[in-house]
């Protein structure tokens, strides 16, 4: 069978428009997916997650549809369009306000998006060097009774997979990275300012980033955020996504210990310590986001739950 | 002011948790992760003292180390103000962090603070409330 030769044109007008066309797409796909959450009333944040997650996929499927479909309208057309351009003709036109070619606007918006791909792209390669640079250097290893317990907390999340934790004196909030091997790490500063409760909540939540494999789904999200770098809904999903995830996690985490309260306050302490490092100016978030997402995390803990958590309190006077 | 070295970090990690103490306290937890001479860590602290990362008060013959409260925001330089506005949120790729962005700022963490502290005392009021009431019935 023969291939059908690449029609360069059709491939610029059905680009740029599919990206064009995407914009709404992407946002029609938000807010039904809103409107879906709302009317069903869902609070699990698992289920919140998967589903921003076929929204996302839908996102990229419609896209792809839409793109076919305008790439082979084009090729039917194209016996009876002049089209065409070359990128000497359309830089011309960015001047040129007289004549006004459609195709060297398209061809435009595809060269900016190349662009942003590719400066993209790069950043990304960037930050998985530096990822691994963290995993492998600067770390020192846990002491054989913490190992221990590392494999007991592994036995209550549930996963079975190959996890190395180390110290590190590189990061300063505790986190997993890696997805094939992947290695906790934790900042030693944490380990000497925490009760060993504590430290053990926290390797609970990143266990339960490794059991639910974040990691790889962060991964193929960034990958879409960079394709669609363009499109403000595809990054408002990305952040549902992520908020789910992050809550989805704590839970899981609360489940193995069973203390909400003093799981708030870990994540509240280890924000402090942070901070006291790490002082950054909150510049986005005055102006953005009311609330921080951790500070979105912990009022959800106690949301609905004074109730329950003072019950759970009461009973648990009965054994001390 | 510069930001405090890891081997500091560390130390200021120990203080925040056991408040003021003796360089012999610090030095004994410093020592149950790897030996660590005492020397080592007197010397350290001395400069973290001179860095104006710790304070120091007389206590009979001894010394006690306190950390101080750190200003640090009105120092930050203008460059890396851009530079986490710009990267601000950025979810970096294979790293799951335990709270993601940099976007919570020092009166969000003290609001939590005071909002879970509030939680812990009305639930022990409540405790206390409830065990009246079984006394008095």
């Amino acid at each position: 069978m023969n291939m059908p030769t690449l029609d360069f044109n059709a491939l610029i007008f059905a680009f740029a428009w599919t990206m064009i066309q995407s914009i709404w797409q992407n946002g029609v796909v938000a807010i039904l997916t809103h409107t879906f959450l709302q009317v069903f009333g869902i609070k699990n944040p698992n289920v919140r997650g998967h589903l921003f997650c076929v929204a996302l996929i839908t996102c990229v499927v419609w896209a792809f549809t839409t793109f076919w479909g305008l790439y082979q309208s084009q090729l039917s057309n194209s016996a009876t369009l002049a089209g065409g351009t070359t990128f000497a003709q359309a830089l011309n036109s960015l001047t040129d306000f007289d004549h006004f070619e459609a195709y060297d606007s398209l061809y435009l918006l595809d060269l900016f998006w190349l662009c942003g791909c590719m400066i993209l792209c790069i950043k990304l390669i960037y930050e998985m060097f530096a990822a691994i640079g963290l995993k492998q250097s600067g770390t020192a290893s846990f002491n054989p009774e913490w190992l221990l317990r590392f494999e007991q907390l592994k036995q209550q999340i549930g996963t079975k997979k190959d996890i190395a934790i180390r110290l590190s004196q590189r990061v300063t909030v505790p986190c997993v990275i890696g997805y094939v091997k992947p290695v906790v790490l934790i900042p030693t500063s944490l380990l000497l300012g925490m009760s060993p409760q504590q430290i053990e909540m926290i390797i609970l939540h990143e266990l339960a980033h490794i059991r639910r494999h974040d990691v790889l789904v962060s991964f193929v999200q960034a990958t879409i955020k960079i394709i669609f770098f363009f499109s403000p809904a595809v990054h408002h999903l990305s952040n549902r996504i992520d908020q789910e995830r992050e809550h989805a996690c704590d839970d899981l985490a609360i489940d193995a210990c069973g203390d909400a309260f003093l799981y708030a306050k870990t994540l509240q302490k280890c924000a402090e310590l942070h901070l006291s490092i790490n002082p950054r100016i909150a510049f986005i978030n005055h102006f953005f986001e009311r609330n921080s997402m951790l500070k979105q995390r912990i009022l959800r803990l106690f949301a609905n739950s004074t109730e329950p958590y003072v019950k759970t309190r009461n009973a648990a006077s009965i054994f001390l | 002011m510069n930001p405090p070295t890891p081997a500091e970090l560390e130390i200021l990690a120990i203080l925040w948790r056991l408040g003021e103490s003796k360089i012999q306290a610090v030095n004994d937890e410093l020592c149950k992760i790897r030996p660590v001479g005492y020397t080592t860590t007197l010397k350290t602290m001395q400069i973290m003292e001179q860095k104006g990362l710790l304070g120091r008060k007389k206590d009979g013959k001894s010394h006690i180390y306190f950390p101080v409260e750190n200003q640090h925001s009105t120092q930050v330089s203008l460059l890396e103000r851009l530079l986490n506005s710009a990267f601000a949120g950025s979810k970096a790729a294979l790293v799951m962090r335990l709270f993601g962005d940099n976007s919570i700022s020092k009166d969000e963490v003290q609001e939590l603070k005071a909002f879970l502290d509030r939680l812990d005392s009305d639930v022990t009021t409540d405790l206390s409330n409830s065990k009246g009431k079984r006394k008095k019935s």
